[in-house]
């Protein structure tokens, strides 16, 4: 499963995208720290799953996800926030999100929801 | 608030309603064959009411002024041609009404003051005010009838103008309020999202056994939480009392 990892927080991004190439069933095309490049990632790589956080500087991750979803709506976004807030969660549902992860989800549950909501190759 | 776009709207009123009176006052000179010197008093005040608009944009109050004297003498010269009949008199309270819009004290104090100014001379026999018999024989006290009427708009405009400017404050109070409460609740937001990172990150290195990013993002996530509840209680005051724990701290339990 091609993924792109779209998170601000360096430190963060790198332990999820090591833990999901450690998993063996992702391949993380790109990892990216903001909305704009994360638009530019799925443009140039065409990835199964986009694991969006919401707040990143330049464009911010429900943006980012509005962008994609009218350029590729067949790739899907997972929203991966900090903001376990229902009003982010509808904000996601109604940008085009197809899954709202809170960050205290355990790191094999994310890989599963990212596993569910992946395009079928 | 009044935009500073309405205030130059309402000055460029009050200049371009100067200027007008000049022609009208050339036509009226030629029609009843004034001379040089008369006509140069009727419109000299209202040239340099437009010399000193234009000489002084830049300050606010002396610009404003110089407009709103020269509206006030032209209401004097209207009544002066006139022959001081009683509606050009009204003039003088449309006047009052356009200069009240500059929303400036000294700036109506001084209209009022022409007009008090004015009436109190021309009573005295400098020149024409009124053009009924009865107040013809008797100008000081229908003067100071008509300074007077001018006291009580005055009063009510500067009750009004009060008013107004508390308003102003009030809603600039609030709305610095606001824009605070609105800049601190997204520090607030952003302080959140540090410590919820962080910590997110401390459990995901820690389930991918890397313990020392583990231990560096809990680092991160307690200065983090530090900095958002120092946020919070920015204006809370912070004594013996307010410190004092209700129940032993987590750690100590």
């Amino acid at each position: 499963v091609l993924v792109v990892v779209a998170d601000d927080a360096t430190d963060l991004r790198f332990v999820v995208v090591l833990s999901l190439r450690r998993d063996g069933r992702f391949e993380v095309v790109a990892d990216v720290g903001n909305g704009r490049d994360a638009v530019e990632a799925v443009r140039s790589h065409r990835p199964d799953v986009v694991l969006m956080d919401v707040a990143m500087p330049v464009m911010d991750g429900l943006a980012a996800t509005r962008e994609i979803k009218a350029e590729f709506p067949e790739v899907p976004v997972v929203i991966f926030t900090g903001y376990g807030d229902e009003r982010v969660a509808a904000e996601a549902r109604e940008v085009g999100a197809g899954a709202f992860v809170d960050k205290t989800t355990p790191l094999r549950d994310v890989a599963d929801v990212l596993l569910r909501w992946s395009r079928p190759a | 608030m009044e935009t500073v776009t309405e205030h130059a709207g309402r000055h460029r009123v009050v200049r371009a309603l100067v200027l007008v009176h000049l022609p009208v006052f050339l036509l009226l000179g030629w029609r009843d064959g004034w001379s040089a010197v008369h006509l140069t008093a009727e419109v000299v005040v209202p040239i340099l009411a437009l010399w000193a608009v234009a000489t002084f944009r830049r300050q606010d109050r002396i610009a404003h002024g110089a407009g709103a004297i020269g509206l006030m003498y032209c209401s004097a010269v209207l009544i002066h041609v006139t022959g001081g009949v009683t509606e050009a008199h009204f003039y003088f309270f449309v006047a009052f009404g356009l200069v009240a819009l500059y929303r400036d004290w000294a700036v109506f104090f001084a209209a009022a003051g022409f007009a008090v100014a004015h009436h109190g001379v021309f009573a005295l026999g400098a020149g024409v005010l009124f053009d009924q018999p009865y107040q013809i024989g008797n100008p000081l006290l229908w003067a100071a009838v008509h300074i007077t009427f001018v006291a009580v708009v005055t009063a009510v405009q500067a009750v009004g103008m009060y008013d107004v400017a508390r308003s102003v404050e009030a809603r600039e109070r609030a709305e610095s309020a606001v824009a605070l409460a609105d800049e601190r609740r997204r520090t607030a937001l952003t302080l959140h999202d540090d410590v919820v990172q962080s910590l997110a990150t401390a459990n995901y290195a820690r389930t991918a056994g890397e313990d020392e990013l583990s231990g560096e993002a809990l680092e991160r996530a307690l200065r983090s939480s530090r900095a958002l509840v120092t946020e919070l209680l920015a204006d809370t005051p912070i004594d013996e009392h307010t410190l004092r724990r209700p129940a032993p701290a987590l750690a100590d339990g």
